[in-house]
């Protein structure tokens, strides 16, 4: 040992290190409150009304999710997280960047915060309550809008639940493979909804019922959990039940724990009316699905009949039974439960599922709001959303296999690991869209009966795509797939290149049509919104639609008109906030 | 050292795949450019100094994730023209800012335990490497943001000239518009620049920084002078814990944080890459410093038995350096010697040899100017070095202005610098000699530009004329650090919180830290704007003092006891931990606090040219960059038809308004005043100078907006509202 070396071991480092326990638990609840309060009083200073309806909204995000960061956040993490915050949403301009960036802040705060706990062996309960706390905040900003009710007590009550449930898994199966299960099921759902913890609260009931330890009347119980999927949400609970079923058996008769999935199967193919002789030409995307998973999951040592009855869920269960993604949760929490984790490369794995984990909450929270954020995900990067899944797991599992078998030393060992993250990083970057040119500039226009054209210079771009990002004022009445503007790209002497007509309900929507009056409408229909803002009365999401056209050869126009529908009624209007050219 | 070497060594391949692959995916006019291209090489960089530091320790941020995190953000930056997200480059580099900090602090404790027991004397090289690397991290960001300015292109363009004429005659090179190389907007020389006979154009700056920086601009051209100066500054760095080992030499842990907050906190950091002579000027202190505390009895441990003659050789070098860099540093040549006459062990003769030797240099300086410029001083006056010709007040308004003013003064630049006076307070309680060593250099030198206008330095960040003084300031931070008692711990909390957050805006918007002297900064500008709230009227400020500077004073000096509290029973009651998480609630509480205040606290003076003043119209008045600008009534100088809208806060149903204002034309000018859409009256003024006039009482209920419109022919420059609430 070198001298340094020597001087440095014999310090009591830690002793002097006062960065690393700075607030502990009750001092990050203190800093979230004070968050929060600094935020409100922002909010209250606000001139404009829909700043300050987003300003209250923020306060209450912050609150919730900055008290799940100071509960499980070590170090300065809280105290960071809080004042940046409290700094962002006074400093920026209100709306969606300043929402952006704050919700961006608290979910990497949280991540952080939460990430250590993947290395615990057990988990107490304010933990899991907390962890998800603030992953129900992220995943489901909707419940914190007015009015205040019942369904606004599910903020508090299902992560309480679901937390109850992530407590009792983590004793059977250690943390980090009960947060990835738990985390699976957060953001397949996204967040916690009924079906989401029933699927848990049953996985939790099977692993109580089949711990032998237990007084035998209270593990009959909570074996009664598996049934409850069952009975309050029919077909979607079979799935679920069928889930903690396996687990049960796996505890009690491991050699029957293949029953379960195979008899939900069966069932999901008689309600989906297939034979079950039949090729399986419908599941297709799941047996791709299998493709990715399998070798690694036939390879992994271990728990090969839970990965083999996750497998039956996923490919049989989910792909007859609905097309729903909530429907795979059931699925990847056995799968999450059966991966190894006592592997050289479970470190780095651990990032993978993170990196997953951040861009799938951070697609499901606010102002992105994805109802679905991981196909989303798979949509927006992959051609076959399922083959990114495969991708995904694959990479999750396969490498710490392949360096466990090297006999090289260890820092050439590394290699194989890196290598996935490689090849996953240059295929993103691959796939991410092009910068492009924004002809708006930054600047809206709002093309009303008065003023319905806008032409607009294009100084020699030549493109492939066009967005359009766009939301319609007093639109809601018009009918699905009414044109509400044009855009004409011309060539020299103003000649017609290209015309693209801007649909209402399939390319753009009223900014209302989140409000309950307007989406229970029968014959209104909207896109997703691309960006979203609490609306002026904080009662619902507001949304702004992108439509992205994809055009079969390259066009070099020199200008751009965009003209509103003639048909219109007269206080339509039609509000472009983006107009971006790809190349 | 050879082992993190070899372990890093394979990654390097990876980093230049890795930019090399950027380069192709990043258009060439993307703002994020440069700082993507190099990231991968300062991950590398970082991944090898992290193994150093760490040693033979578990790192607390491995090698994958800080590669993860690393390409994830790299990942969202070329994702950040699809997120819809406005400002998302400044979103993004304060990301970037803030996880490189976190990485750098995620050392502290490996560092920690690099330092021992006791301070070393030779601090370990990744104690210069780690500053080195975060500077070159901010580089490319703040020259993409920020072109050079103020003195810093005439630097530039003596070194150009160095290198390509070999002369310091900068008329060719004005003529030949060399300023091309590193600047895109053209510059003339500066008032007072010396000529010579044959139209020679010379710069009023001594020639010495453009000679340290060439080397490297010979190299790398401008970028190399940026590098250089990188390199003195992590020197600088490097050599701070030469000095603590010096005099503090029992307190590493206290000394570590000291060091952290010095090199890679504002004002040093906002200087790293900038071409002023003040931290060169910084570092040759530090090293006469270190060099005096061998020769004398300064410090307490460490101390040789016996000088050196080489440190008489290197001490004797950095003194006659000083002047060669400006001629005021002579203000701290003259204290060192004095030091050295008085701790000294040299005995008369040495002493007497080096005084000669460092007057030789001065004459030969002086002479030089003579010949060359006709003033020996090159273009200041005698006046300049008088430390005690001008009235009290101005000594201490200069003073609390270097340290309080909320636009040029160091707590407000980064607030962790505080703990200073706390620091001041224990030293002289301890009954420290470092204290009275410190004051003792820093005295002259502060008493001769504290009282002049450009106390705040201009045209630069914060704390420009002092900062050759941080070093010896960071000493005493030492003293304040040291403290485990609750407020100690509440306040290094608290105001380490604010300072990180503050820093990263200082790096997002380096445009930020070129404040006007308005008795303002660019934030509260901005923020007073967004909410329409006079926020600067509770923040002090000497440019423009009004009340709260003097109450912020009193009430920090008070406040600096109680941080020797020891907390009896709070322990009990709290626990350690609750009085940090106190300190940033304290806060965040305070930020609340303001802007509550000042919507709620009924406004009597509106400044117009603040930001929270919305001016349909107009400019500025005077100019942005008029020198001497705090002598300078700032105002706005409407045009006809042009409007400024007061948002008021009532204190009353009644008011009375008054207007200062001037009229620059032969004619009198109207303004209008209305409340909202409401005329209330016109005042009149004649043509001349600043005049006041009054209108009302009139009803006023809260919420109204006071609107000013120049109604006359001519411009009317408007100074200020005066609000009374009878």
């Amino acid at each position: 040992m070198s001298k340094a070396a020597a001087t440095a071991a014999a310090v009591p480092g830690a002793a002097h290190d006062r960065l690393r326990e700075l607030y502990g638990p009750a001092g990050g609840l203190l800093l979230a409150a004070a968050a929060a309060l600094a935020v409100a009083i922002f909010a209250k200073a606000e001139h404009e009304s829909l700043a300050m309806t987003e300003g209250r909204f923020l306060a209450l995000e912050i609150g919730l999710v900055l008290a799940a960061i100071g509960w499980l956040g070590r170090s300065f993490l809280p105290g960071l997280a809080a004042g940046a915050a409290v700094f962002a949403s006074l400093a920026l301009p209100a709306l969606p960047g300043r929402s952006a960036t704050i919700l961006f802040l608290l979910l990497i705060g949280f991540l952080l915060a939460a990430a250590p706990l993947v290395r615990r062996p057990s988990l107490a309960y304010a933990d899991c309550f907390f962890l998800a706390l603030g992953l129900q905040a992220l995943a489901r900003p909707d419940l914190l809008l007015p009015p205040w009710g019942l369904r606004s007590a599910s903020l508090v009550l299902m992560p309480a639940l679901a937390a109850f449930a992530l407590f009792h898994l983590a004793r059977r199966f250690g943390g980090e493979r009960s947060l990835l299960a738990f985390a699976v099921v957060a953001l397949l759902a996204p967040g916690f909804n009924v079906n989401a913890v029933l699927l848990l609260l049953a996985a939790a009931g099977a692993v109580y019922a089949g711990d032998p330890e237990r007084w035998l009347p209270s593990r009959w119980v909570a074996g009664a959990a598996l049934l409850l999927p069952l009975l309050l949400r029919w077909p979607e609970g079979l799935l679920a039940s069928a889930a903690g079923a396996t687990l049960l058996l796996e505890a009690l008769r491991p050699r029957w724990v293949l029953l379960p999935p195979l008899l939900a199967a069966l069932a999901a193919a008689v309600l989906a009316g297939r034979p079950l002789g039949a090729p399986l030409g419908a599941p297709l995307e799941a047996l791709q699905l299998m493709a990715g998973l399998l070798p690694a999951a036939l390879a992994a040592p271990g728990r090969d009949h839970l990965r083999m009855a996750a497998g039956l869920l996923l490919v049989f269960g989910a792909g007859w039974l609905t097309a729903d993604p909530e429907t795979w949760a059931a699925g990847g929490l056995l799968l999450a439960l059966a991966i190894p984790v006592e592997r050289p490369a479970a470190a780095m794995q651990r990032w993978y599922f993170l990196f997953l984990l951040a861009v799938g909450l951070g697609l499901a929270a606010f102002p992105w709001l994805r109802p679905q954020p991981l196909p989303e995900l798979a949509t927006l990067l992959a051609p076959a959303p399922l083959y990114f899944f495969g991708a995904g797991l694959l990479l999750v599992l396969a490498p710490g296999l392949l360096a466990e078998r090297l006999s090289s030393p260890p820092w050439l060992r590394s290699w194989p690991l890196l290598l996935p993250a490689i090849l996953l990083s240059a295929w993103l970057i691959y796939r991410l869209p092009p910068a492009g040119r924004s002809l708006l500039g930054g600047e809206p226009q709002t093309l009303v009966e008065t003023r319905p054209l806008l032409r607009l210079e294009i100084l020699s771009f030549p493109f492939r795509q066009v967005v359009v990002d766009s939301q319609l004022f007093h639109g809601a009445d018009l009918e699905p797939g009414q044109e509400v503007a044009r855009l004409r790209f011309l060539g020299a002497g103003d000649s017609e290149l290209l015309v693209l007509p801007l649909l209402a309900g399939d390319d753009t929507a009223d900014w209302s049509a989140a409000r309950t009056d307007v989406a229970r409408r029968p014959d209104f229909r909207a896109p997703s919104p691309w960006l979203s803002q609490v609306a002026p009365d904080g009662t619902f999401f507001s949304g702004r639609y992108r439509r992205r056209f994809d055009l079969p050869r390259t066009i070099d126009a020199l200008a751009v008109e965009v003209t509103r529908a003639g048909g219109l009624p007269a206080a339509t209007q039609v509000a472009l906030r983006e107009l971006e050219l790809r190349p | 050292m050879k082992r993190e070497l070899r372990q890093s060594l394979p990654f390097l391949p990876l980093a230049a795949l890795a930019s090399w692959g950027l380069a192709a995916r990043v258009p060439a006019g993307d703002d994020l450019r440069s700082t993507l291209l190099v990231l991968p090489f300062l991950v590398w960089g970082f991944d090898l100094l992290a193994g150093l530091a760490a040693a033979s320790e578990k790192r607390r941020l491995g090698r994958w994730p800080l590669f993860a995190i690393a390409a994830g953000w790299t990942g969202l930056a070329l994702l950040r023209t699809h997120l819809g997200v406005v400002n998302a480059d400044g979103i993004l580099m304060a990301f970037y800012f803030a996880l490189w900090l976190l990485a750098l602090l995620s050392l502290a404790p490996a560092l920690r335990r690099r330092l021992g027991h006791q301070l070393p004397l030779r601090p370990e090289p990744v104690f210069f490497l780690l500053p080195l690397l975060f500077y070159l991290v901010v580089l490319p960001w703040s020259q993409q943001q920020r072109p050079p300015d103020g003195d810093e292109p005439y630097y530039l363009l003596i070194v150009h000239s160095l290198a390509h004429d070999f002369d310091t005659d900068l008329g060719n090179n004005y003529r030949g518009e060399d300023w091309r190389v590193f600047l895109d907007r053209p510059i003339e020389p500066q008032p007072g620049d010396p000529t010579g006979p044959n139209g020679e154009i010379y710069s009023r700056h001594p020639a010495f920084l453009p000679l340290l920086l060439l080397l490297l601009y010979l190299v790398f051209g401008p970028f190399g002078a940026s590098l250089t100066m990188c390199l003195l500054t992590a020197g600088l760095a490097w050599l701070f814990l030469r000095l603590a080992a010096r005099f503090v030499p029992e307190r590493p842990g206290a000394a570590l944080l000291a060091w952290l907050l010095f090199a890679f906190g504002p004002p040093l950091l906002l200087y790293s890459a900038q071409i002023w002579i003040e931290v060169p000027a910084a570092l040759l202190l530090a090293v006469a410093l270190d060099r005096l505390a061998a020769l004398t009895r300064l410090g307490t441990l460490h101390r040789t038995g016996s000088w050196r003659p080489r440190d008489l050789v290197v001490f004797g070098l950095s003194l006659a350096a000083m002047p060669l860099l400006k001629i005021r540093m002579l203000l701290l040549v003259f204290p060192l010697l004095l030091l050295a006459a008085w701790r000294g062990r040299l005995g008369g003769r040495r002493l007497v040899q080096l005084g000669a030797g460092l007057g030789l240099v001065v004459l030969a300086l002086f002479a030089y100017n003579l010949f060359s410029f006709g003033n020996p001083f090159k273009m200041y006056g005698r006046g300049d070095f008088e430390l005690l010709a001008s009235p009290p007040a101005d000594y201490l308004r200069g003073l609390v202005g270097i340290f309080f003013d909320c636009a040029f003064g160091l707590f407000a630049c980064a607030p962790a610098w505080m703990l200073l006076l706390p620091g001041i307070y224990i030293a002289f309680l301890e009954r420290r000699r470092v204290l009275a060593e410190i004051l003792l250099i820093a005295a002259p030198y502060t008493l001769a530009f504290a009282p002049r206008l450009e106390w705040y330095g201009g045209w630069a960040p914060p704390f420009r004329y002092p900062l050759v003084l941080l070093p010896l300031f960071g000493l005493l931070l030492v003293f304040a650090l040291d403290r485990r008692q609750p407020l100690a711990r509440a306040a290094w909390a608290g105001l380490g919180l604010l300072t990180f957050l503050l820093t990263l805006i200082w790096l997002i918007q380096p445009g930020f830290t070129y404040n006007t002297a308005d008795g303002l900064n660019h934030l509260l500008h901005l923020v007073g704007h967004r909410l329409d709230a006079d926020l600067g009227r509770f923040l002090p400020s000497t440019v423009r003092p009004r009340l709260a500077t003097w109450i912020w004073v009193l009430a920090t000096l008070a406040l600096v006891p109680a941080f020797r509290w020891k907390g009896s029973g709070w322990r009990r009651f709290a626990g350690r931990r609750l009085a940090g998480a106190l300190g940033v609630a304290g806060v965040l509480a305070g930020l609340a606090l303001l802007v509550a205040a000042a919507e709620a606290w009924p406004t009597q003076r509106a400044e117009v040219e603040d930001g929270w003043v919305r001016k349909t119209g107009g400019t500025l008045e005077p100019d942005q960059w008029i020198p001497q600008r705090p002598a300078f009534r700032g105002g706005w100088r409407l045009q006809p038809g042009d409007a400024a809208r007061v948002p008021l806060v009532a204190g009353s149903e009644r008011v009375r308004v008054g207007i200062v204002a001037m009229n620059p034309n032969l004619e009198p000018v109207e303004i209008t005043v209305l409340a909202g859409e409401l005329e209330l009256g016109r005042v009149q003024f004649e043509p001349g100078d600043w005049q006041e006039r009054e209108i009302g009482p009139f009803d006023w209920t809260d919420g109204q907006v006071l609107v000013l419109v120049s109604a006359g022919r001519g411009a009317v420059i408007v100074d200020a509202v005066e609000l009374a609430w009878p």
